[in-house]
Formats: C-alpha cells, structure tokens, sequence
C-alpha cells in the first residue's frame, strides 16, 4: 500500500490486504478467506487489486498472514483459481519482503508458469522512480554554476554539482521485471539521451 | 519545387520559413501539421525553429516521436533533403538523424545576436552556394546550441567533411571568443553522412531581406533550390536519353 489516497479509495481488509471498493462485499476478514467455499472463490477471482502493506504491520501480522496464506493455498478447489493463486502469491512475497528483510533485493521464485501464461491476468500498480543525470564527460554548466552560488554562500568543502532530472511514473505490470523492461526502454529512447546522459531507476 | 515546411504545437519560424520560400524566392511552400503521416510529394522537408512541445523534457525529445517524422524519416533515407534550423536541427539530432546531441550553451545565457560563420565544405545541398571564403552573417536565437558527441562522432564527422559550418570572428577565424555556445569546434551546422539531411542553429529564414537587415539567409535556401534543380536535371536528362 502506497498512500494515504489508496487508503481512501481502497477498503482495507485485514492486517494485509487493500481491495478496490465496491468489488470486495463479501469478505470482512482474511481469516475467513480459509474457510471460503467454491462460490467465494469464483468471487474473488474479480478481485482487480491487491496490495501489500509492509510499512506499519508487525511481525507477527505478517506471520499470521502467511500462515493464512498457506492455508488458502491448500484448499483443493484453489488450486484451480490462477488468478487466486497469483493474488496469494503475490502476498507471500510481500510477508517474506517483512519478515526477512535482509532477502530484499534477493529476487523471490518466479510466479509458476501456469500463473504466468494464464489468460486471466492481475495488474499491479506501482512507482517508478527515474533519476537521470548529465555523464561525467559532458560538461555541465548549470551545475558548475550551482557549485560557484554554494561556495559564494559560504558552505564548505562543495565539490563538483551535477543538475539533472527527476521523474516519477506510475505504472501497471503484471510484475516488477515487467514494468522495469518498460521503463529501461523509455529511458533509452525518450527520457533519457544517452550521448550526454545517464540514467539509473527504481520500481516500487 | 515543392517545400514542406513542418509545423509542431510551439513552433514559431514556421511561417517565416514558408515566407521566405514562397515571396522572397518564388517557391512553393506549405506547412505540414506534426499530425499528418504524409509529406504530400515535398521535394525537400525544412523543420523550422521554435519550442516544440514547449521544450518539454529536452529539446526535441518529444517532436520526434510525432507522425510526420516517421514520414521524415522515411523521405530521408530516400535521398529527400531535410533541413533543420534551430529546434529543427535539436529534432533531427534527437531522431538520430544527424549525430550528436545539442545542449545548454555553455555561458548558460540565451544568446539572441548575429554572429558570422564560414562554410566548410560547398559538398552539401545546403551551403554549395556559399563561396568558401565570405562571412556569412545570421541570427542566432537558442538556449541549448552546443554541439556536443564523443570523440570519435567528431572524429569521423571530420573526416567525411560533415562539419557545414563554423561561428568565426569578424576575421573568419574559428576562435572561443566567437563561439556563441560553447559547440564543440565552433560548430554551427552538421549533415548527416548521405549528406541529404543537415542541421543548423543560425536562422537563414530571418535574414533573407535587406529589410531585416540581411540577405545573407537567401543562400542556404537557394544552395537547396540549385541541388533539386540540379537532382532534376539529372533525372530528366536520364529519361530523355
């Protein structure tokens, strides 16, 4: 969960889970999702979104939903369910990101392939944050006449100033390669020149 | 003859360019809406200057990837000659039509002056008109002018003699003090290495009439009218015979 403005638009279900209003109206607490039969199922393969709050839960939140996770994933008739699938998929690796903080950057297995190629496909919603700078070689003038204003100002021990661009894109992807394959691509052909310019980007 | 002089939402020299063109030296000349795929059977393509897209980004960045220059590109690598003046020239750069890049000029100043410039090869449709040895003088009127490529770009672009013009003094020599931008070696204007297509930042549409001060601009436009005029008498004389 990004912002206060999901927050808003999103009922929040359970410690985890952030579904689109107006299509969650049958589930209250993710602990029932364990017990769903095969009409809830059938239900919650509409669910359009589903995000992870890592931020503010507790240890033993995400514990808990993992283990209800597991749960889920264990009942016969969701294995039939792609798209449950990938939602709880998705989830776990949210839990993992918390509990084992020193894996992130790790990248967790990849989706199963059968989740991967499924026709029925979920969307997520994230943030690419794009930082892109003049190269080294290039000289750049505003930033020596950054440099010239922080020395004439008084502070110390300024050394050389680089003046470039921040950029932040919202983007939906299946997964995070997906989206960072995109932005790679812009940066290349529009966002960026690379005869004077570097770029580096995250995807949140 | 045919021009097509190519229109984006901030352009501003387009009319002038169609001015000059159509009035001052009697050829056909009509603007095309950075929307349209067509170039209509131009005989030549002038991308006039301005703020393209209000400069958004870079200069350039976002006018390239607009129809009419898939059409442009297109029309280049046939052989149809393109000139770019000013944000036409940061446009073909940025369609990887002409090499290198243009950027802030390096006194971080927006430079609005004459200046006085040399060709340095009458090997080009664009400034065979131009005897090597006259001053020829222009406006400039940018904020992102320096030329800037690797080393091995400028390199090469001197050997295959693709350097069209440098800012000289008053002396027509290429020295810093007449460098208005910073361009690496005074560079003023490029084409590409087919040499169908070139880029420059002086504004040749702004003095092609002594009442503007100057008609030193009329020869860039006429070097192009005497390569179609010439491209069409090849190619009618190879009908004929």
């Amino acid at each position: 969960m990004r912002g206060r403005r999901d927050v808003e638009k999103h009922q929040f279900i359970g410690a985890l889970l952030v579904i689109a209003q107006g299509e969650v109206h049958w589930i209250a607490d993710i602990t029932k999702a364990a017990c769903f039969g095969d009409a809830e199922l059938d239900t919650a393969r509409y669910l359009s979104r589903m995000d992870i709050q890592t931020r503010n839960d507790t240890f033993c939140d995400q514990r808990g939903t993992l283990n209800r996770v597991t749960a889920l994933e264990s009942i016969p008739s969701a294995r039939h369910k792609p798209e449950l699938q990938r939602n709880l998929w998705q989830l776990r690796e949210g839990c993992f990101r918390v509990l084992c903080p020193e894996i992130s950057g790790l990248r967790l297995p990849a989706l199963p392939t059968f989740l991967r190629t499924s026709r029925i496909s979920l969307r997520f919603e994230m943030k690419a944050k794009i930082i892109i700078t003049p190269k080294k070689v290039v000289v750049d003038p505003q930033g020596r006449a950054v440099q010239t204003a922080l020395e004439h100002i008084g502070y110390k021990g300024i050394g050389a100033v680089h003046v470039g661009r921040y950029l932040e894109i919202d983007i939906t992807a299946v997964d995070k390669e997906t989206a960072g394959k995109q932005i790679d691509d812009a940066c290349r052909k529009i966002l960026s020149n690379p005869i004077v310019e570097d770029y580096r980007f995250d995807i949140d | 003859m045919n021009f097509a002089v190519l229109q984006f939402p901030g352009s501003n020299c387009d009319q002038d360019v169609v001015h000059v063109l159509r009035n001052v030296l009697g050829r056909s000349a009509r603007l095309v809406w950075h929307k349209d795929s067509s170039l209509g059977g131009a005989d030549a393509v002038v991308i006039p200057g301005g703020f393209s897209y209000g400069d958004y980004l870079r200069t350039g960045a976002i006018a390239r990837f607009s129809a009419v220059m898939g059409a442009v590109q297109t029309f280049a690598s046939h052989g149809g000659l393109v000139l770019g003046i000013c944000n036409g020239f940061q446009i073909l750069c940025e369609a990887g039509l002409l090499p290198g890049t243009l950027i802030r000029n390096r006194s971080i100043q927006f430079r609005c002056e004459n200046v006085f410039l040399k060709a340095v090869t009458a090997d080009s449709p664009f400034v065979n008109r131009i005897p090597s040895e006259k001053l020829v003088r222009l406006p400039i009127a940018h904020n992102e002018g320096c030329y800037f490529t690797d080393e091995k770009t400028l390199a090469n672009l001197k050997a295959k003699k693709q350097i069209l013009l440098r800012y000289v003094d008053a002396a027509g020599e290429a020295t810093e003090a007449a460098n208005p931008n910073g361009s690496l070696e005074n560079i003023a204007g490029v084409c590409n290495e087919m040499r169908n297509v070139a880029g420059l930042m002086p504004h040749p549409e702004r003095a092609s009439e002594l009442l503007l001060g100057g008609v030193d601009g009329r020869l860039v436009f006429e070097s192009m009218i005497h390569a179609l005029q010439t491209k069409q008498a090849a190619s009618v004389s190879q009908v004929t015979n």
